[in-house]
């Protein structure tokens, strides 16, 4: 009975063309059996085992490559008919000792329906019908053992599925001789994408030579701020400050602010005048060297109006039209690139008019002597600048980089032939570096042609699975968010003009990870503790609110109750995470698992 | 031809003693004695321990099968066989000659079987 079921499974992954070429294991600390991974979740700190199913791959192989096609289309047909047969089969080898007789009509009347859609199969195809003919009477023939018929439990769907069976073997062996002829190379390779960084390449042993990344565990209970969390508190602080400036004061008047604190404008605009001043006067300024000067000053003029214009977009912007932190932005990137090569190129023009000139013109003298002064005030600037960006652009928008070379497959994966393929790949999650619930592996198994290796080409992805990481089961984590306060009562404690102010928050949350459910895990429903500190009196000294939280949607949503320990008042509070920037909202969730 | 004890020869109905039995049986009308060659060797099989019986009505009566089962068709002058469960429904009837082979005259116990019949 059990050799006919072994037969069975071999045969079920013999001919599934169409089936998963790689089955993933999970192996974590408190279980030493792997489980088969059927729902694309996995354990975000485990071990996970990648088995090439081998069997497939022959025939998906054979179907990429259009390697005999008359035979991967027989087995295709097999395949169609190989599904329910494991039911089937084990619904024959039930043990009938001490059954009644109308507990075996039963399971006769199972057995039966399943029969019957397997034959409506066979007698669609007649191919596999004559097969399936022969097989039976071959097994009730006279001359068929008897004591084979019994190994059989006097049926002949076993034998028939043994023949079956042998005969798919030899056809992928046929397959397999092909794919061999053709010299066929397979690679594996695994990619991690998390929140802040896509396509990180990470290594499957047996398949690539890549370094371990970092090691890196996600605690199961987190139960107090960590050092990061702190800071991203203090971070959040600031934003939060920003914030309510925002909402106090117009877009204006911030763009205000900062065009007000960029000096090196007013310093280039005066260096401009003056060099357009000695321009128009340089006949009679310069009774030598007249030619150098005028291209001198002709070539210090088109830099600086160039870094002048790119000054005046900052200048000129009313924060109405675009959103005026992404605005700036732009804006600011341009300034950054072109102030990176402006003092090497007036150096430069510098140069070669000392080169033509030796002695000394009082009138560009003083030129090169103030371009030294606005230089170091557009230094400043540029600080000032990239400080801004820090404090606001980078927290607005999730910033997610893509790693270096990105997915393209290094020298470091493996080419293997169908003869030498590992059976298995395996991958230790914590030595992957840092990773959230949520991020996903995605795994390729690709196969190359000699073409392909001939012409450089990068091949065919024939299976590609995605993995999503997750805690499984109850677990804990922090938190820190802006948050939206509003009091339930006004005292005078309470000096707030607007209904809500922005505050940073911290919580500590419990959650619960599906194994299963895809849905729950992106609804991702928390329940915790929440600090957050608002500055209700207005003094500039944020108070301490303490309460509870409930968020949804990885913490995009969060609604909670809050008591304000200086003030005397509760409030309720929201916050709303957004994937993308828009002034006066709050903006981005910073997640703080701690590090170990 | 030689049959099997599982086979049994009647006249123009089906006997009372098989139609009270608890097994699958199947019916032929046709005269063709390949096709109950074929159903004697498919009953070899019984699967869950369910007998099956091979009933040859040589000459059968229409109205009289009729009566005794339930569910025919009125016309069994192009019926080659038809198959019944353990408490008599019928499974499948066979129309076709030309197309009957060892694997559709088993298939024709395998409808009896199934679980809507018994």
């Amino acid at each position: 009975m059990k050799k006919i079921l072994l037969i069975t499974l071999i045969l079920i992954s013999c001919i599934q063309t169409h089936g998963q070429l790689i089955d993933v294991y999970e192996t974590n600390y408190t279980s030493e059996k792997p489980q088969e991974i059927s729902y694309g979740i996995v354990d975000i700190n485990s071990n996970l085992k990648l088995q090439i199913n081998r069997d497939s791959l022959i025939p998906a192989i054979g179907l990429s490559t259009n390697s005999n096609p008359i035979l991967i289309d027989e087995l295709k047909r097999y395949n169609l008919l190989i599904e329910s047969q494991k039911k089937t089969l084990e619904k024959l080898n039930k043990d009938l000792s001490g059954l009644s007789d109308d507990k075996k009509i039963d399971l006769l009347g199972d057995f039966s329906d399943l029969e019957s859609d397997l034959n409506t199969k066979i007698l669609n195809d007649k191919g596999l019908e004559t097969k399936f003919n022969a097989y039976m009477t071959e097994f009730l023939s006279d001359d068929f053992p008897k004591f084979e018929r019994v190994r059989y439990n006097d049926y002949y769907l076993g034998y028939a599925l043994e023949k079956l069976s042998n005969e798919t073997s030899r056809k992928l062996k046929r397959i397999e001789q092909s794919i061999s002829n053709e010299k066929i190379k397979i690679q594996l390779n695994a990619f991690l994408n998390t929140k802040e960084e896509k396509d990180r390449k990470i290594h499957v042993e047996n398949f690539d030579e890549y370094n371990f990344g970092e090691f890196y565990e996600v605690e199961r209970w987190v139960t107090s701020f960590s050092e990061e969390d702190v800071q991203a508190f203090n971070t959040t602080q600031k934003l939060a400050n920003s914030l309510n400036e925002i909402v106090g004061k117009s877009a204006e008047d911030i763009s205000n602010i900062i065009i007000n604190e960029l000096k090196s404008i007013s310093c280039y605009d005066d260096l401009l005048a003056e060099t357009v001043i000695t321009f128009k006067e340089k006949d009679d300024i310069f009774t030598t060297h007249l030619d150098a000067a005028t291209i001198f000053l002709s070539d210090i003029k088109n830099e600086l109006t160039d870094i002048i214009e790119i000054l005046n977009k900052v200048n000129n912007y009313n924060g109405k039209d675009e959103n005026a932190l992404e605005l700036f932005n732009k804006i600011q990137n341009e300034l950054i690139t072109k102030s990176e090569t402006f003092p090497s190129r007036i150096n430069e023009i510098i140069k070669t008019f000392e080169d033509k000139v030796s002695t000394s013109l009082p009138e560009i003298e003083s030129i090169i002597d103030l371009f030294d002064s606005c230089n170091q005030s557009l230094k400043e600037d540029i600080d000032k600048i990239t400080t801004l960006r820090k404090l606001t652009t980078d927290l607005l928008i999730p910033f997610k980089k893509t790693a270096s070379n990105g997915m393209e497959m290094g020298k470091e994966v493996f080419s293997y032939s169908i003869d030498d393929l590992p059976k298995a790949g395996y991958i230790d999650l914590k030595k992957t570096g840092k990773r959230s619930n949520g991020d996903n592996i995605v795994i390729r198994l690709t196969i190359k042609t000699q073409k392909d290796i001939d012409k450089k080409l990068t091949g065919e992805v024939i299976e590609k699975k995605i993995l999503i990481l997750q805690q499984i089961k109850l677990y804990s984590e922090s938190n820190v968010s802006i948050i939206l306060a509003n009091p339930f009562n006004s005292t005078d404690k309470v000096k707030i003009d607007n209904k809500f102010q922005f505050a940073p928050s911290g919580s500590l949350l419990f959650k619960f990870g599906s194994r299963r459910y895809k849905t729950w895990n992106y609804l991702n429903p928390g329940l915790g503790f929440n600090i957050s500190t608002p500055d209700f009196d207005l003094d500039g000294v944020p108070e301490v609110g303490i309460g509870g939280v409930v968020t949804v949607l990885q913490d995009v949503l969060s609604v909670g109750v809050s008591y304000n320990t200086k003030t005397d008042n509760p409030y309720w509070f929201f916050g709303v995470s957004l994937p993308f920037s828009t002034l006066g909202m709050p903006i981005n969730t910073i997640k703080t698992n701690r590090n170990n | 031809m030689k049959y099997s004890r599982r086979t049994i020869i009647s006249n123009t109905v089906i006997p009372d003693d098989i139609l009270n039995k608890k097994c699958l049986k199947i019916v032929i009308l046709t005269q063709d004695e390949d096709i109950v060659k074929l159903a004697d060797t498919a009953a070899k099989q019984t699967p869950f321990g369910i007998e099956r019986i091979v009933v040859w009505v040589k000459d059968f009566d229409s109205v009289q099968i009729n009566d005794q089962i339930s569910g025919l068709q009125n016309n069994l002058n192009n019926c080659i066989a038809f198959s019944l469960s353990t408490i008599n429904k019928v499974g499948l009837v066979m129309n076709d000659a030309p197309n009957i082979n060892l694997f559709r005259v088993n298939n024709a116990f395998t409808q009896a079987g199934r679980s809507k019949n018994n």
